[in-house]
This record gives C-alpha cells, structure tokens and sequence, in this order.
C-alpha cells in the first residue's frame, strides 16, 4: 500500500507541467570597467581592439544567485572578477554607421576571488600598481575559459555589449554548480565616454551577468516506464 | 528566557548593521570619480504595450515600463540594506515612450536600436518583502502585482531620464545578442533626495531582450526566457552624481556631462 502510494506520488511528480519553462538562471552579476592591454596601436574609434590586441575587464561582483549565495558573505569579503587571456581575432568596423564588431580567440579566461584583506583599487591606466593585482588576490572562488565572445560597439550611441559562452572548472566553489550546470553564458552592456564614471586608460564602463543552464526539466514517462525502475 | 530573547534579538540587530555597513565592500570607486550609486541585476524586469517578440521591434508610441528589485547600495546610501529581510528597495522606471524600433542589417549581424522619451524613476522602500523575483514572474497582465508590488513603501528617491533612454541590442550572424542601455538622469524628490540632489550622471547596462519565441524556447545566447507579456531583462546601474559631496570632481569631468 504504502509503495503503491510513493509510486503515484512520483507519477503525478513527473507528470507535473511546470507553469513556465525558465532555461537559464542567475549566477552572479558584476559591475567595472574594460580596458585594452596589450595595446600596441591605441587610439579611439578606427583604432580600438585591433586584430591581435588584448582585451581586460575588471571589478566587483555586486550578488549572487541561489546556487552561490550560501556559500558567501558580502558583508565580511570583498568579491571581484577578472576576464583575461582575450585577444581579438575577428574585426569588423563599419564607418558608415560608427559600429564595431570584434570576436576574440579562444579561450580565454575568467575568474572570481573572494578577499578581506586588501581592497581593490582600480587606479588609472591600467595594468597598473593595483590593477589587475589587488583583483585577483585572495581566494579564487570560481573560474573558467571563456569562448565564442562577441563584442559590439556603437561609437555614436556610446554604448554596447559583449557576450560569450563560460565553462566553469576552477575554483572553491565549483562544486556547488552540478556539473550538468556548468556551460553558462557571461553577457554585459557596456557605457563609454562622454562618461564622468570612467577613470583614465579605462574604456567603458561595464554592467552584466553571468549565467548558468537550468535544472533538467522533469521528463513526461509512462507509467509502465516508473514501474520499471522499481523492480 | 527574556535576558536570552533580548540577546538574540540585539545580536540580530547588530548582524544587520554590519551587513548593512559592509556590504559596500562590493563598492569601491576609483579615486575621484564617481561610482556605482545603486546596482540591479537578477530581478528588473520591462514590459512594453506595444512590442512583437518576433521581430525584436518597439512600435512608436508604446509605453515602456521597468520594474525591479535593487542588489546593491553605494554612497551615498550604503547606509540601506537590499538584504534586509524587512525592507525591499523596488524601482519602477515608466513615461517613457518609443519612437519605434531601427533595425539595421550591418554586415551578417542586425542592430535593434529603440528610442525612449519622456521617462522617470521612482524607487521605494517597502515591508513585506512581495515583488516577484526572476523566479516567481508572473505572466502579463498581473493585477495588484505589476507594477503594484514594486511601487508600495516609502519613495525614498526619484527623477527623469534627461534625454532619451536608448536600447540597442545586435543580432550576430551566429545568433548571439549582445546588448544595452544608456540614458542621463536626474533625482527630483523622494524623502533621501537631499543626499544626492539634481545632478546629472548616467544610468547605463545590459539590456537583453526575450527571444523571438518567447515565452518558448529557444533562447539564443544573450537573450531571456520570460512569462508572455515581458519584453527584457535589463541589468544595469545608476552611478552616483558627481556632485555628490562625498565624491571630489573636477571642472574638466563636470563639463563633459554637457557635451
């Protein structure tokens, strides 16, 4: 009785359509600035992330999401992101109408510290005294190679974004990300100059995410199918 | 027993001061210049009355609305806690009206470039803590919930987008979204008005819109699955006017506000 009673509970489980059907969850979010580094031909506009130049960003983590919140505090640490090892590849500029559109060689890098000792400073033309360093000390918490990003730039609205796959696979924290879960997506709007936030040698502000897959949805099953797996 | 509940809840009341202190850790400005002022990421939320999720297009005149649930505090309000299981800073962005949807095909990609005019924001400070997250979204319509729940509370701050609220997202060939916002605003009232005053700065993010099938997938890399009715999922921040006391300018920065 009481197994016939957990076997139509799990039917009626597995046969529950879920009211919406969400595909990818919050990881983190993050907020900093870009810069380019190396940077062998500087300059703006026609001059920016040439073939084979180096392309950086850095500052805090601003929340987590469900899988990492427990495992942190904001209230003690400091938590910052780097995004290295991005050099570009494919450019594409477009005078007619201001735009740019660049895609980096794989992989590349990101990374996530946890630290509460040394505060990050992003000083001004960057790599500097302080900036990547005191971005990157302490406890790397979370990381993984990036690939597939895109950048794109609108140099009339000042304004654009970059996207890119990540695949987790570092870090003290990896383990609470199922290992299902770990080819997420890393996107950010980014805001350049005229722009009274951005410190000198930075290129644009940034504001974004990272994502992660969801959960398998639940699979529709017979009930000859649950029954098999009982026996 | 009372000694003991009366330790507990005093302890209580210092752990939140202390979250409440140091969770600007995440806030740290460069030197003169201004920072993040306040950050939203996993749980704002658009919605517009005229927008085909197929076409990725805004027709003019539709009304735009953002809602959403503050993440981050800095100066000159890193004295709130959006942790504070009491208190829930909500903001609803609205007024704002398209002048219709650009799509330019440049190279192999699509640009989507939108338009808004006439907008404002006001943020809140309310108990309980009932705006839906990016969890619990409702469909649209959502009566006496959008926007209803994230425009209860206190209004402890609001203003205007100065000119337009510009929406760009770029369709690549390979069918990545990359994305984002960008407007000048303002503050004009609200009951912390008199910390940051009428000073310009930017408020600036990721804008990504739902996928053409939405709310089916597939939801192409940059895009966001959403209940029917929502058009976006902006993530982004307001930075802190530049003449804020606590942040030091100069001329030459204050000047290129204005060009």
């Amino acid at each position: 009785m009481k197994r016939a009673a957990l076997l139509l509970f799990l039917a009626l489980s597995v046969i529950a359509v879920p009211a919406f059907a969400q595909t990818d969850v919050f990881l983190l979010g993050f907020a900093g600035y870009d810069y380019e580094s190396p940077n062998p031909v500087p300059g703006p506009d026609g001059n920016y992330l040439n073939i084979g130049e180096g392309y950086k960003a850095l500052g805090f983590v601003t929340s987590f999401g469900a899988y990492l919140a427990p495992y942190v505090n904001t209230a003690a640490n400091q938590y910052t992101y780097y995004y290295f090892d991005l050099t570009v590849q494919n450019y594409a500029y477009y005078p007619e109408f201001t735009y740019l559109e660049v895609g980096f060689a794989n992989p590349g890098r990101g990374r996530f510290y946890e630290d509460n000792s040394t505060p990050a400073l992003y000083g001004g033309n960057p790599p500097n005294a302080t900036a990547p360093s005191t971005f990157i000390d302490g406890t790397l918490i979370l990381g993984g190679h990036i690939e597939s990003l895109v950048l794109n730039y609108d140099f009339t609205a000042n304004q654009g974004g970059f996207t890119g796959n990540i695949h987790f696979d570092e870090g003290s924290l990896l383990a609470q990300i199922p290992e299902t879960q770990r080819d997420g997506w890393t996107l950010s709007g980014l805001a350049g100059r005229p722009n009274p936030a951005i410190p000198d040698g930075y290129a644009h502000q940034i504001s974004g995410e990272c994502r992660i897959p969801g959960p398998v949805p639940a699979a529709h099953k017979t009930w000859g199918a649950l029954k098999a797996l009982y026996r | 027993m009372k000694s003991k509940i009366w330790v507990v809840a005093v302890m209580g009341l210092v752990a939140t001061a202390l979250s409440a202190t140091l969770a600007n850790a995440q806030c740290n400005p460069a030197p003169n210049y201004p920072g993040v002022m306040i950050k939203f990421d996993a749980d704002a939320f658009a919605y517009e009355t005229a927008y085909t999720p197929a076409t990725f297009t805004s027709a003019v005149g539709s009304q735009l609305t953002v809602v959403g649930i503050v993440s981050v505090f800095c100066d000159p309000f890193s004295d709130l806690n959006p942790l504070d299981p009491n208190t829930e800073y909500t903001f609803v962005w609205d007024g704002l009206v398209s002048q219709g949807t650009v799509a330019q095909p440049i190279g192999s990609s699509t640009r989507y470039t939108t338009k808004y005019l006439g907008g404002g924001f006001r943020i809140y400070a309310g108990t309980p803590r009932n705006a839906p997250t990016a969890v619990t979204l409702p469909a649209l319509p959502a009566p006496g919930v959008v926007p209803g729940a994230f425009v209860d509370g206190t209004m402890i701050l609001s203003g205007v987008m100065t000119d337009s609220l510009n929406v760009i997202f770029t369709r690549s060939g390979t069918g990545t979204f990359t994305s984002s916002f960008r407007a000048n605003y303002r503050c004009t009232g609200g009951t912390l008005y008199y910390r940051v005053g009428d000073a310009i700065n930017l408020i600036s993010g990721l804008w990504s819109p739902v996928p053409a099938t939405n709310p089916n997938p597939p939801s192409p890399v940059g895009t966001t699955l959403l209940p029917a009715g929502w058009s976006a999922h902006p993530n982004g921040k307001w930075d802190t006017p530049i003449t804020v006391p606590a942040v030091p300018s100069t001329w030459g920065k204050i000047k290129t506000l204005y060009r």
